[in-house]
């Protein structure tokens, strides 16, 4: 099965942007979907950003104005940033779905074409398992990071952007303590982010191997009873299930890690602008509105950083995969019919195609049929959900319950929506002491 | 409901100290980090400004006031607020980082013995079993269901606990800080939560479908690929192309449909949820202007509703997938369910040496459970009755479902004979333990199976401690040896998924190397040389001749070649002996024998005008 196929991929040190741009320059012809998309999340975060801004302008306005604090207003503006995010969150699933989904369909026919058009010397060295994995997985994987991706850098380059502009335009230097906390933040996040993403794939590869045994004790099932197998087999598979555990507690761990500690970052950046802010509220005539933001502010680091680190290696551990499948879109047939037997070819199917029906290939193509079905477990192998570090995340993300076991995928621990819906989880309140969202 | 209770607790055996340890950690997570807001609302409003501690002010508020030793103080040691927010956070991250830690020690541990425990099984099931079992059923069962359970374990228990935590505790916390906005911050709770599991619910077939197209889309690709060279020798790009591309488009538009209902449910639970906020954040605002409130509070309540929002949004999503833990949970018990091969009590000293190979079958009949109710009596087998003697070799002979196999699986108590008896040394083999029985034969069944490992290791599994040079001698027996040196890893080279395929024919030679390397005193080679050309056969058979000594041989063959190598034949037809004799005696007698002999030693012509009148008894 393509589950045990699947080869695990180098992890690349080095983002190569050429290749990334490559596949980019293949979503370019999807602007009506990227244009909109990139807008919606500059809207986001500015929407992100407001209404920390919101807060502030309606504390300061009861502090200081009272009861003649216009509300109306503050109703009304409200709303308004409500219902700009929503829109802009309903576009940007939309969108970013448009553009991941339309970009794997091209992309996957783009590579079928090309494997028809290849000489049989080609599959000679390549599994069918191997290239299967290119033509579903691999293309689906590439089209989630171009287009979530997409989103998530826009949006969370925005969203920092905004923070860090905000916090300085109310108080400079309180603004630069509080930014303080962004380098070792995005530091911790992407060392995190990696191993957690090794981790992943350990499971992957542990629970193909924990499916290919059970498959092939089923199959074999007879031939381990006569050989008197059934102990040793029992011994050979708990070696794998105990690596898979292993695998599996450690990312249960570093996700267990990761968390606390950015959260606790985020509070020390909380604590920091509460006590100078404190401070120049006291004596220098801060407002209490302008505290409390800067609080709020503290706290909203996390997820742009964290999104935007986890992106990042998500395109490492995925280059393998855009390699090759750019490699299959780059190969060129060695053996190419010339334009005098294309013609030739073309007139013959011409006449051909009123004597020979579909019915005829079926005929040719039911053996192979058989073999395929065969071949297959009638559903397609599980594949690790507790794993798949995003991949699956992107797309279907929020929320896949397919009741039926058969879910090739199902995110778990990673069925939150993408970064971007996630942040703007609290608005005005102190994200930092709230989790994070990426609760896993 | 109830019964699910019981088996998830049962489950849990072994690990529920463990479960309760990683809730008791998650609560107090939860608790210390409900401090953390409390911490700044105390510091905005009574250090910065300067509100006064009334007497009826909440209990908690004075408490932690009174902690930092009072306003005053505070003022003048703003840092304080800080390091006790940091200490607090850290202490909460370090409670669920236990939490996180153990609860994944606990899920993952049940999820391998619940693993370990299915594998075994399954070895374990009867033979009559896995004739109807459905591979990719019980494969789909052993993992996306045992991953189900885990998910269930590792993270619904601990959500669904923690929220029945949070609504007995937090809201009694929250209700002391102030109870009308606690009211009001909370509620479109309920709302959120209904949204969310009726929408999942309801859209739960969209997600199926979207799963059917991908697994039709990949299989249209992989019936594509493999036979990637009738598709090109028939010119049928094209058509290909076609057939591809529907699917490959359902795909996509399935996807966009889930992805446009997603797009929905966000947006609309989001609506809510900032409505919610903005709700408490303007209602407060006005309970500030009227006096009766403070921004400190606000402040601690809005950040509430940050640490309680996505928890209460996952909740939906939790209730409903609890239905499908609960499916998982009963397609693996399923499984367990089947009673696994009984086993008579052994009887060590009477099993201690090897089986002299003296086997008598009496009126011998068997009728395979999966095949329904006998029809007009038959079964695969009605009334055999021979002897074996030692160190004899005994031909099978028989036209296609006679009941050859079906015979030797029942030597091999792979299935249980009804009536009549086997005996090995007059003891009857079904009082015989299963594995005893199985250790004094080697059997190459008629389609061999070879696993993927080494080459070496397949030949090693009957006998796991054969030093090389048996082996060695095991494979130039079944004359396989010299194949294997052309691999480039020799014996090393790994067969299977991850290495090569071998050939039929070097499958059954692997398979006839790893059975006589067993040293078995009964050999039984089901059509085990099929594949073989009839030069290498005989090669094999003068070599297994050779090595044998007194092991007793039970060949299933239809070459005359391998026949005439045999002792004695029997000739089996709809379950029954028909002809029992010598090579010698039988080609004089006239019947089934005597045809198959004049078809293969006759000429073309012989054969033509025999196959024209078939049938013939
Ligand atoms: N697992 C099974 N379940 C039900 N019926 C079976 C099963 N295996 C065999 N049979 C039936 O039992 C009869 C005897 O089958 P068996 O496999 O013993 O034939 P055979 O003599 O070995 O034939 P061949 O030469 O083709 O191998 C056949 O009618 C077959 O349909
Ligand atoms: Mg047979």
């Amino acid at each position: 099965m393509s589950a045990q196929l699947q080869q695990e991929d180098d992890f690349k040190a080095r983002l190569d942007a050429g290749l990334w741009w490559k596949i980019f320059l293949r979503a370019l012809h999807l602007k009506r979907y990227l244009i909109p998309l990139a807008i919606a999340a500059v809207v986001i975060a500015m929407c992100d950003a407001g209404f920390a801004l919101v807060t502030r302008w309606v504390i300061d306005g009861v502090v200081t104005s009272g009861g003649a604090a216009p509300f109306t207003r503050y109703i009304l503006v409200y709303l308004l940033l409500t219902v700009l995010l929503c829109a802009g969150i309903w576009v940007f699933i939309d969108m970013a779905g448009n553009i991941s989904n339309r970009l794997a369909h091209d992309i996957r026919r783009d590579c079928f074409d090309r494997l028809q058009q290849l000489e049989f010397a080609f599959f000679d060295t390549r599994p069918v398992g191997w290239l299967i994995t290119r033509l579903t997985s691999d293309c689906d994987r590439l089209a989630r990071i171009i287009s979530w991706g997409f989103l998530d850098i826009v949006w969370g380059l925005t969203f920092l952007v905004m923070i860090a502009a905000c916090l300085l335009i109310m108080n400079w230097k309180l603004g630069l303590i509080v930014i303080a906390i962004v380098p070792p933040l995005a530091v911790i996040s992407k060392y995190f982010q990696k191993k957690m993403l090794l981790s992943a794939r350990d499971i992957r590869k542990y629970n193909s191997q924990i499916t290919a045994s059970y498959n092939e004790s089923i199959q074999g099932v007879r031939t381990t009873k006569t050989l008197v197998r059934e102990a040793d087999n029992l011994a050979e598979f708990k070696q794998v299930s105990a690596r898979m555990l292993e695998a599996s507690v450690l990312n249960a761990c570093q996700n267990a890690l990761y968390y606390p500690i950015v959260t606790t970052l985020g509070s020390l950046a909380a604590g920091l602008a509460l006590w100078r802010g404190g401070w120049l509220t006291l004596n220098d005539g801060l407002t209490l509105g302008t505290l409390v933001a800067f609080v709020n502010f503290a706290g909203m680091f996390f997820n742009p950083i964290n999104s935007l680190a986890q992106k990042l290696t998500e395109m490492q551990g995925a280059q393998a995969a855009g390699e090759r499948v750019m490699g299959l879109l780059a190969t060129e047939p060695a053996i190419k019919d010339s334009a005098a037997v294309l013609a030739r070819l073309a007139a013959y199917r011409k006449a051909d195609t009123g004597n020979r029906t579909e019915s005829d290939l079926s005929g040719i193509r039911s053996p192979q049929s058989a073999i395929a079905l065969t071949a297959t477990p009638n559903r397609s192998p599980p594949s690790n959900s507790a794993t798949s570090p995003s991949a699956t995340k992107a797309a279907r993300w929020c929320c896949r319950i397919s009741t039926s076991p058969s879910a090739p995928a199902k995110p778990s621990r990673s069925s939150a929506p993408p970064a971007a819906a996630r942040a703007r989880s609290s608005p005005s309140c102190a994200g930092s002491m709230s989790r994070p969202r990426a609760r896993s | 409901m109830f019964s699910q209770v019981q088996v998830i607790w049962s489950l849990m055996r072994g690990h529920r100290l463990r479960y309760g340890f990683a809730l008791g950690c998650l609560v107090l997570a939860t608790v210390i980090n409900f401090g953390v807001p409390l911490i700044g609302s105390v510091t905005i409003d009574y250090a910065v400004a300067n509100k006064t501690l009334d007497a009826d002010a909440p209990f908690l508020l004075a408490l932690i006031l009174r902690a930092f030793g009072g306003a005053e103080h505070l003022r003048e040691n703003l840092w304080l607020a800080p390091v006790a927010m940091v200490l607090l956070a850290g202490l909460s991250g370090f409670c669920s980082f236990l939490k996180g830690w153990q609860a994944a020690l606990a899920s993952d541990g049940i999820a391998r013995r619940l693993k370990d425990e299915l594998y075994d099984h399954l070895n374990h099931l009867p033979a009559r079993h896995h004739d109807r079992a459905d591979t990719g059923d019980l494969v789909q069962r052993c993992t996306s269901d045992v991953e189900t359970t885990r998910q269930f374990l590792a993270s619904q228990v601990m959500e669904i606990g923690n929220a029945l935590f949070l609504a007995g505790a937090a809201f009694p916390l929250l209700f002391s800080l102030s109870v009308p906005m606690t009211l009001v911050s909370f509620s479109l709770i309920g709302p959120i939560v209904f949204y969310a599991y009726f929408y999942f619910r309801n859209v739960k077939h969209v997600f199926k479908e979207v799963d059917e197209a991908e697994g039709a889309l990949t299989g249209v690709i992989q019936e594509n690929l493999t036979g990637i060279r009738v598709v090109r020798a028939f010119a049928r790009q094209d058509f290909e192309r076609g057939k591809f591309a529907v699917p490959n488009a359902r795909y996509r538009d399935r996807s966009l449909r889930m992805l446009r209902l997603m797009s929905w449910y966000w947006s609309i639970s989001d609506f809510v949820a900032l409505s919610q906020i903005g709700l408490t954040l303007l209602v407060g605002a006005l309970w500030i202007t009227q006096g009766t409130f403070s921004v400190g509070l606000l402040f601690a309540f809005i950040s509430y509703l940050g640490i309680m929002l996505w928890p209460v949004r996952q909740m939906g999503r939790i209730l409903t997938d609890l239905g499908k833990t609960s499916v998982a949970l009963t397609r693996i018990r399923e499984i367990l369910a089947v009673a696994r091969d009984p086993e008579p009590p052994a009887q060590p000293l009477l099993l201690a040496q090897p089986i002299s190979g003296r086997i008598t079958v009496r009126d011998l009949h068997f009728h395979h459970a999966s095949a329904g109710l006998p029809t007009d009596g038959r079964g695969a087998l009605n009334g055999i009755t021979f002897d074996l003697r030692p160190g004899e070799t005994l031909a099978l002979l028989g036209p296609s479902g006679s009941g050859k196999s079906t015979l030797m699986h029942l030597l091999l108590r792979l299935y249980d004979y009804t009536t009549g008896s086997i005996q090995f040394d007059g003891r009857e083999l079904s009082s015989l333990p299963r594995p005893w029985v199985r250790s004094q034969i080697g059997v190459v069944m008629q389609e061999p199976f070879l696993f993927s490992k080494s080459l070496r290791d397949n030949l090693r599994l009957g006998r796991g401690d054969a030093p090389d040079s048996e082996i060695e001698a095991a494979t130039r027996a079944a004359c396989i040896h010299d194949t294997i040196l052309t691999f480039e890893h020799g014996y090393n080279t790994l067969i299977g998924e991850r290495g090569i395929t071998l050939s039929g024919g070097q499958r059954q030679r692997v398979a006839i190397a790893r059975a006589i390397l067993k040293h078995p005193p009964l050999l039984i080679l089901d059509d085990a040389m099929s594949a073989i050309d009839a030069e290498t056969e005989t090669l094999i058979l003068g070599a297994l001749k050779e090595r044998r000594g007194r092991a007793t041989t039970l060949v299933i063959a239809h070459r005359l070649s391998t026949l005439a190598h045999a002792d004695r034949v029997i000739v089996l037809d709809h379950g029954r002996i028909i002809q029992t004799g010598t090579h010698e005696e039988l080609s004089a007698q006239p019947g089934l024998y005597r045809r198959l002999w004049q078809i293969q030693s006759s000429v073309e012509s012989d054969l033509q005008a025999e196959l024209g009148t078939p049938g013939k008894t």
